[in-house]
């Protein structure tokens, strides 16, 4: 019955303006009849709309219409519009050229919009092959040594093809590097050139990718990641910014060549390969200076990323996670063998022999990259401390006298590596300890300088040189280590390096913000200014290879990266080389 | 008497050119439009002339001061003859102009009367004192119906527009289409770009609110 007499009561103001239709009306008639308060609150509402009807209407000045017409005039709105007189049948010549000229407009912004918003993802645009030259040889052109994961030595010659120059280096050189069946290429087979992001990279925001250290794979070095845009953004960006670009062959739409059908090349290459469904390696050849500075970013992700939600259960050792797997930690970790002298450089052009050839002169690398490594530690920026929070690698840093743990051995399908992450040994009680004291900054003050027990107490503490400690001494006990300098390689020219993450699913935060990405990137600026500068100082030195670094990124995702993906590539080749060298920095050309 | 008062203002309204009442189609505007488009300033003062009085009114109920009425109606009529390549016709021309008096008006109370128009001519005395001013002049005019009256009226509407006056705007714009401009449902709802229903029920919202605030002067008459 209320809600009868709520419903007609609302009713009352639409009947009163005769907006309802007759057997509307006739209910309302009806059940004001029959209700006397209804009829009361009709006759209220029919007093007030009487009264507002009764307001007296006023009128617009006398002058009115001149005042607007006047000034009408004065603000040339009576300007006859050239869109609305008649066109003619040029007219609509135009209209049609303009709808062409729109229509392309908006299909190219189409088109940039979809590529800033989906960046090109590691393996769907960067794994482009060359096709190997007629008459080059097909096999033996890259040494066994180059097979990973278990890719066929062909196509690691491939992925090798596609470590371009560094800033500054001859082409030529590279025949030298990849082996003399491939010197032939030199002349002109080399149809690569610069796809090179912008510097600073595009995109760059990231977008809460989940990034998660996690112990090294015996030398694969990994970034795992749920969010596959997110990542493949990150990493490109902070390559980007180093002055490192991805690389396309000849064919492909603006590509450039120089004298000889050289390619020009404007800095570093990179060049990224889908080597498994759900991973992805870059290879690049950088200076010590970006490879320091490349490192330093990486480990400056890291340092933001969670790595365990699972708490240490007591009295248990760390364990660290590996592709969802438990992997147990190493029982100890020596402290790093006093560091060799430096070995001689390789042969002029020739990165070298595979990293696990030597284990001794290793040690120099890993020394050398700490101590360039090692100051620019201090000056980034601490990471969260809930993002250290977990059982699982990032620990503090060890200290000199801790126990060093022995170099990983070199997974069966993986190159060998210069540098990993090594984990260090988990004493159970201060292991759980650690894991505690990742998640209370406090404690973690306290247990850093407990000494080597301390050091070496955080599950899954990443093992560093000992150089790196001492050179820099007063780098924040809190802070995780960076990228341990275990080094199996030859020597420092020589060092393929590797840099791992492993992001956990489902733990969702970290990261770099807008503000810290960008500080990165204004230090990368720096550092490849510094490392171009170094370049063409000592270019002699570069070409002969003696300064320059392997590194080698990889990449494994949860997920297969998309087929289709792959194959979209042919057709957005084109536009995102024309998007990306739109404004990539010019380099000094050296051909 | 009131109602005498609305028919003579009407009579009135329509001896001086006024604007058809709502609901009804002006076949001239289309022309008057087309002509306006052209560049034809007298076509457009035609239009301006039409519906001055109602678009003053309207806004003069909405802001309640003269000045600001006088000011918000000419940028209608401005801001019409800038758009009016953009009036493509589908609805009627007084609606559309309508919907620009009504967004400009709630623009300007929105800013909070920081900005006063000023009076171009004449002082600028509000509504609130020259209250049934027009209706007192028009009777006047044709009758005497002697001070009283008059003065009694002025103090009703006086009552009135303050009461308006405290309506929040989306309340008292359907109050002032409605009752003032005496637009139909449907018309209302294509002034404000809402449904019939919203209408219906914000007018029946604000009627009981101005119910409530009005009660001693039901009471009293």
């Amino acid at each position: 019955m209320d809600a009868h007499r709520d419903t007609t009561s609302q009713d009352l103001s639409a009947w009163l303006d005769g907006e309802l239709s007759g057997p509307e009306a006739r209910r309302v008639v009806q059940a004001v009849e029959a209700d006397p308060a209804l009829r009361a609150e009709a006759d209220a509402l029919a007093a007030v709309r009487r009264a507002v009807r009764e307001l007296p209407r006023q009128k617009a000045p006398d002058d009115f219409v001149a005042r607007v017409l006047a000034e009408a005039e004065r603000t040339r709105l009576f300007q006859p519009r050239q869109a609305e007189q008649k066109p003619g049948l040029f007219g609509w010549v135009r209209y049609a050229a303009a709808a062409a000229v729109l229509l392309v407009a908006v299909g190219a912004g189409f088109v940039i919009f979809q590529t800033l918003r989906h960046p090109p993802r590691f393996g769907e645009t960067l794994a482009v092959r060359s096709a190997p030259r007629a008459g080059a040889p097909e096999a033996g052109a890259l040494p066994a040594k180059d097979t990973h994961h278990g890719v066929p030595d062909a196509e690691a010659r491939d992925a090798k093809s596609y470590v371009v120059s560094n800033g500054g280096l001859a082409v030529a050189h590279r025949a030298k590097e990849f082996g003399a069946g491939e010197a032939s290429q030199a002349g002109g087979a080399w149809d690569i050139a610069a796809k090179g992001a912008r510097q600073g990279g595009e995109g760059g925001a990231p977008g809460g990718t989940v990034l998660a250290a996690a112990p090294p794979d015996a030398g694969n070095e990994v970034i795992f990641t749920d969010h596959l845009e997110a990542t493949q953004q990150q990493v490109e960006t902070l390559l980007a910014a180093n002055g490192i670009r991805p690389v396309v062959l000849a064919g492909a739409a603006g590509a450039k060549l120089g004298k000889g059908g050289r390619p020009v090349s404007r800095a570093n290459f990179y060049k990224a390969e889908r080597v498994a469904p759900q991973t992805v390696e870059i290879d690049l050849v950088v200076t010590p200076e970006q490879l320091a500075s490349v490192q330093r970013e990486l480990d400056a992700l890291r340092d933001r990323q969670i790595v365990s939600q699972e708490p240490c259960p007591p009295g248990e050792p760390a364990r660290r996670t590996r592709g969802g797997r438990e992997v147990p930690l190493p029982a100890a970790s020596p402290p790093p063998a006093p560091a060799p002298a430096a070995p001689p450089p390789p042969a002029e052009g020739k990165l070298g022999p595979p990293a696990a050839e030597s284990d001794t002169a290793g040690k120099q690398v890993e020394e050398t990259a700490d101590k360039r490594k090692a100051p620019a530690e201090t000056e980034l920026p601490q990471p969260r401390k809930d993002d250290l929070a977990g059982c699982v690698p990032r620990a503090g840093r060890p200290e000199p006298t801790a126990p060093k743990a022995p170099a990983p051995a070199p997974a069966p399908t993986a190159p060998a590596v210069a540098m990993e992450l090594a984990a260090k040994p988990a004493a159970p009680p201060a292991g759980a300890a650690a894991g505690t004291a990742a998640r209370n900054p406090a404690t973690r003050e306290e247990a850093a300088p407990a000494g080597p027990a301390g050091g070496a107490g955080g599950g899954g503490a990443i093992a560093k040189g000992q150089g790196a400690t001492a050179a820099a001494p007063s780098a924040p006990a809190t802070r995780p280590s960076a990228v341990a300098a275990q080094t199996t390689a030859a020597d420092e020219a020589n060092a393929p390096v590797a840099v791992a993450a492993v992001v956990q699913p489902g733990q969702a935060k970290s990261l770099l913000s807008r503000q810290e990405l960008e500080k990165l990137r204004d230090e990368a600026a720096r550092n490849l200014q510094t490392a171009g500068q170094s370049a063409a100082a000592s270019q002699s030195a570069a070409l002969a290879g003696a300064r320059l670094q392997r590194l080698r990124i990889t990449l494994n995702f949860r997920e297969p990266i998309h087929a289709e993906a792959m194959e979209e590539l042919p057709h957005r080749e084109a536009e995102l080389h024309k998007l990306r060298t739109k404004d990539a920095p010019r380099a000094p050309v050296h051909e | 008497m009131t109602e005498q008062a609305s028919n003579l203002l009407a009579e009135e309204s329509s001896a001086g050119g006024g604007a058809p009442q709502g609901g009804q189609v002006s076949f001239e505007d289309s022309a008057l439009v087309a002509q306006s488009r052209r560049g034809d300033m007298r076509a457009f003062g035609s239009l301006v002339a039409k519906y001055q009085d109602r678009i003053f009114n309207m806004v003069l109920r909405m802001c309640g001061s003269r000045a600001d009425a006088e000011e918000l109606a000419q940028e209608t009529f401005l801001k019409a003859l800038e758009r009016i390549g953009q009036f493509r016709g589908h609805s009627q021309f007084y609606t559309w102009l309508f919907r620009i008096a009504a967004n400009l008006t709630i623009s300007h109370r929105r800013r909070g009367g920081r900005v006063r128009f000023q009076a171009l001519g004449g002082a600028d005395d509000g509504d609130g004192g020259g209250l049934g001013d027009a209706l007192t002049a028009v009777v006047a005019r044709r009758r005497d119906p002697g001070p009283e009256a008059a003065a009694a009226s002025a103090e009703t509407s006086a009552r009135v527009l303050a009461a308006l006056e405290e309506l929040d705007e989306e309340f008292r714009l359907v109050v002032v289409l409605c009752d003032v401009e005496e637009m139909d449902y449907a018309r209302i709802a294509e002034v404000l770009g809402v449904p019939v229903g919203t209408v219906k029920s914000r007018l029946h919202r604000a009627r009981c609110i101005l119910k409530e605030k009005l009660a001693d002067l039901r009471t009293a008459s």
